[in-house]
């Protein structure tokens, strides 16, 4: 009995060293602290259509395009398998098997997973096995499409957000889809063909696509202008639901962009993605470092400044990211993952303004017309343009305030500013400085009521924002402000011109 | 008062003493972590796999360089300890020439596999850990640590003592493998292309003549390939054999092992076993690669063994094997005693009434050794008449009438 527990123990002490022995692909590869993002082939499946979708081809067509333009990224290859030779799902997966095996030999692993090395043939059958094993499919599940005709909300916040002007007419669109993601099992014949990943899911969009007024005065082009502006307004619906289930996409560890970090500068990290992984102006990446435990320790924020052509495979120029935000710092080696953002940011602030002569006239007692101060709110949402027109930190802003204007009569009479304009950001890490220009109109508002008459204007400002996180600023900003006054054409008044200051927070997503 | 005032001496004394005591510390060897051996990618590049500490990434990863270079100076080219000892009196002049020999790890594949940074881990506040693979270019660094002095040349030793012969021979179960003649070539090709001299069987001719002269070789492992190596003269014999493993997807691997022994006296200078990364088995040439990558790694990391004893032992002589067939009575001895004179070294293996076997070590070649032993036996047996069947490498056999 003895003897038979020290051979047990024997054999188990020798299968934990023939276990524990590393095989040479294993002494070759890197571990989890030198994380990289590695191509994956994705395959479309097509749409599933939910039954109280409208059934309109041009609105499917329209949706299905713009969803699928959001998923399938640069950081794709996609599989030429077509569906139509298939009749099932299984066939569909074998017929994958057979094309992926093929060309993840003779392409992919020859060229697009391999370095130039001494020996060119170090094409094992793990990679082979990995990369057909990194064989994605997915699916587009459109619950909700439903356009029709209607008024841009009421509510300013919301009209602010379509971008509308509040009690316009026009088609409205709501939507909303998920996308499905699934791997195929492309080695073991025996097992299922495919195993689900994820399913990626937001809450419905809405897009607003206004009518002109002589189309509503002229029935004979309305049926045709309804289609295109409901086109139109599907588009902008599903651009921002896309924007989301994109966004879901690349949280997907498969999916995530990752690399080391292969320099550590003064002012920002060096790192080997580009253009071939899609990597965009202003994308932000978690900095993170693993200690001797395995532990994640975030280390960081960086903003991408500079798009390089790497390759993946260690060759080309790297691309540069600035530090934004650093907790310890940077030395080299660090991990890089991608934070995605849809690029777009809602801010709130507290608004104050200083007006060297009242807006509605008020005098002093000496009888001249004294300066107004007058406190308010302010919403904005600033939309990047850096991916679109490759210039970092550039904003495109929309903004509404609504300030308190005292005067003698018992009513709440308000001005309320709609500005639209651009936004250029600096950051010194963590600060950031900002400067804006913008332009639009002025109304009042006398309790509920709204008045017509509009007043004309711009201002600039100068800012400075405190960057915690990529979801979470604070800001301050100072500027000088000149509009018309809207009751100018009524009464003689004064324009309004002064100075503002505003201190609030914003969200990004 | 008295004693509060020698109290105050005594404390300057010592603020004084604490305040102006130089420490001198001595620079000695910096103390590396140890490398591991990767592959040989060619003869004069290995990868090599290695472990640096530093404060940011940039000192580490020399470090880790360093650490590269100093596994391999050690471990593959100066093996003795006097070697070692001169190493180390100039790892810094060896260290500042670091760029030449050891290349800076590139940014590595997506794949993470193959040279550049493996791992990288923060120890604590000040210090980071890292790993990587990266390749030693054996040719100039040997070149210039020959020129330090630190080891001795290749071709000086060739001049003193000779470099080794080696035979290679397959193993058992490998000699009906239908790749083994591309198994063998792949070992005599690494070889060759690392300067040793590799003995070729089929040049000899009456091989199975002399092989059958032999008898039995005493405490051989691989008795077939001691025979053969000693019938054409090789210091050295290799053998290897290799293992085929087949999955079920079509993908086959080769694990490979190369064990040498001295020819004379059949004792193993190194081994080493070496499992191959799987193949894409449908693809043609694939199985080649497979088991060309596996054994060339086992052959390279045996080298360095062989050099390790050569180095030490040929300086003594020559090892030889004498055979005596249908030897007189108390030839044994007789040619033993004699032996001595003209030898540092000598055994009989085996003495029986056909046959007597001795291994010796002596300075001098083979004719020199069969002109002594001529003279042995001629002034001991002068009465019975005798032959040398074969004076060559280092195998003498004389036969008796």
């Amino acid at each position: 009995m003895k003897l038979r527990g020290v051979l047990f123990l024997l054999v188990a002490l020798l299968g934990a060293e023939v276990w524990a022995a590393e095989t040479k692909e294993e002494k070759l590869s890197s571990d989890q602290t030198q994380q990289r993002y590695t191509r994956k082939s994705i395959t479309y499946l097509g749409m599933w259509i939910g039954p109280t979708v409208m059934r309109d081809v041009d609105y499917l067509a329209t949706a299905e395009k713009i969803i699928r333009s959001k998923i399938e990224l640069p950081r794709f290859d996609y599989n030429a398998v077509s569906l139509t030779e298939s009749y099932s799902l299984d066939d569909f997966v074998n017929n994958l098997r057979e094309y992926v095996k093929k060309r993840a030999y003779d392409r992919a692993a020859a060229e697009a997973e391999f370095e130039a090395r001494f020996k060119s043939n170090r094409v094992y059958f793990d990679d082979v096995d990995r990369i057909m094993n990194s064989a994605y499919l997915y699916q587009i599940k459109l619950s909700l499409l439903n356009v029709e005709r209607g008024k841009c909300p009421d509510s300013k916040a919301e009209a602010l957000l379509l971008g509308c002007i509040p009690g316009a007419e026009g088609m409205i669109a709501r939507v909303n889809a998920s996308v499905t993601f699934y791997q195929a099992n492309l080695t073991q014949e025996g097992a299922p063909p495919y195993k689900l990943i994820k399913e990626v899911a937001h809450i419905p969009t809405v897009g607003f696509e206004e009518l002109a007024l002589e189309v509503l005065a002229n029935p004979e082009q309305l049926p045709a202008a309804m289609k295109s502006a409901g086109l139109k307004a599907t588009a902008e619906a599903t651009n921002f639901l896309g924007e989301f289930l994109s966004k879901g996409m690349k949280q997907i560890p498969d999916f995530q962009l990752k690399t080391p970090v292969q320099a550590a500068l003064s002012d920002g990290v060096e790192f080997m993605l580009g253009k071939q992984e899609g990597v965009r102006m202003d994308d932000t990446y978690d900095v993170a470092e693993f200690d001797a435990a395995g532990d994640k320790t975030m280390l960081g924020y960086v903003k991408v400044r500079k798009i390089g052509d790497a390759t993946g495979e260690g060759g080309g120029n790297p691309s540069y990211a600035e530090k934004v935000k650093e907790k310890r710092k940077f030395v080299g080696g660090e991990q890089l993952f991608e934070h995605p953002m849809i690029n777009l940011a809602v801010g709130l602030s507290f608004v104050f303004e200083f007006a060297a002569k009242d807006v509605l006239g008020a005098t002093d007692s000496s009888g001249s017309v004294k300066p107004g101060f007058y406190p308010g709110v302010g919403l904005y949402v600033d939309y990047d343009l850096a991916p679109i027109i490759n210039i970092p930190e550039l904003y495109v802003s929309v903004e509404t305030d609504f300030l308190y204007i005292p005067n003698d009569s018992s009513l709440s009479v308000y001005l309320v500013h709609g500005l639209f304009g651009i936004k250029k950001k600096w950051y010194i890490e963590s600060l950031v400085l900002a400067a804006g220009l913008r332009g639009g109109i002025s109304y009042y508002q006398v309790e509920n009521y709204e008045d017509d008459s509009l007043g004309f204007g711009a201002d600039g400002y100068l800012g400075l924002e405190y960057y915690f996180k990529p979801e979470f600023s604070i800001f301050a900003k100072v500027g000088g402000r000149f509009f018309t006054n809207p009751l100018q054409m009524m009464v003689e008044l004064d324009p309004e011109m002064g100075a503002f200051a505003q201190v609030g927070a914003f969200l990004a997503f | 008062m008295k004693n509060l005032l020698k109290v105050g001496v005594v404390a300057c004394l010592a603020l004084f003493a604490a305040c102006t005591t130089v420490v001198v510390k001595e620079a000695g060897p910096e103390v590396l972590l140890p490398g591991e051996f990767i592959e040989s990618v060619d003869a004069n590049t290995a990868l090599v796999k290695c472990t640096g500490i530093g404060a940011d990434m940039q000192q580490a990863i020399d470090q880790a360089r360093k650490g590269c270079l100093e596994w391999f100076i050690t471990n593959q080219l100066a093996q003795s300890p006097a070697e070692r000892q001169a190493y180390l009196a100039q790892q810094q002049a060896v260290f500042a020439k670091l760029d030449r020999y050891v290349a800076i790890p590139p940014p590595g594949a997506a794949s993470g596999k193959g040279k550049g940074v493996k791992s990288r881990i923060r120890l604590s506040d000040e210090r980071i850990k890292v790993e990587i693979i990266t390749d030693v270019h054996s040719k100039m660094l040997q070149d210039d640590l020959v020129a330090l002095g630190i080891i001795q040349s290749k071709d000086d030793m060739l001049a003193a003592v000779g470099m080794p012969t080696i035979l290679v021979y397959p193993g058992k179960a490998t000699k009906g493998n239908k790749g083994r003649q591309q198994m063998e070539s792949a070992v005599t090709e690494y070889l060759t292309e690392n300067r040793w001299e590799v003995k070729d069987p089929q040049g000899v001719a009456d091989l199975n003549k002399i092989i059958g002269a032999i008898g039995e070789v005493t405490g051989a492992e691989e008795d077939e390939a001691a025979k053969i190596a000693m019938a054409v003269g090789a210091d050295v014999y290799m053998v290897f054999d290799v293992l085929q493993s087949k999955g079920e997807m079509g993908d086959v691997a080769y694990g490979a092992s190369v064990k040498a022994y001295e020819t004379t006296t059949s004792r193993k200078l190194g081994e080493k076993q070496v499992t191959g990364p799987a193949r894409a088995g449908w693809k043609a040439g694939e199985e080649i690669k497979a088991f060309i990558e596996a054994i060339r790694d086992a052959t390279a990391q045996v080298l360095p063994q062989i050099m390790a004893y050569w180095k030490e032992d040929a300086p003594k002589g020559n090892r030889f094997t004498i055979v005596l067939n249908k030897a007189p009575k108390n030839a044994d001895m007789k040619v033993s005693n004699a032996l001595k004179r003209n030898c540092a070294f000598v055994k009989v293996e085996v003495s029986t009434a056909k046959t007597v076997q001795l291994k010796a070590q002596c300075k001098g070649d083979n004719m020199e050794i069969a002109g002594a032993l001529d003279s042995i036996l001629s002034s001991s047996f002068s009465d019975q008449p005798y032959d040398f069947a074969t004076k060559t490498g280092n195998l003498l056999i004389v036969n008796f009438q």
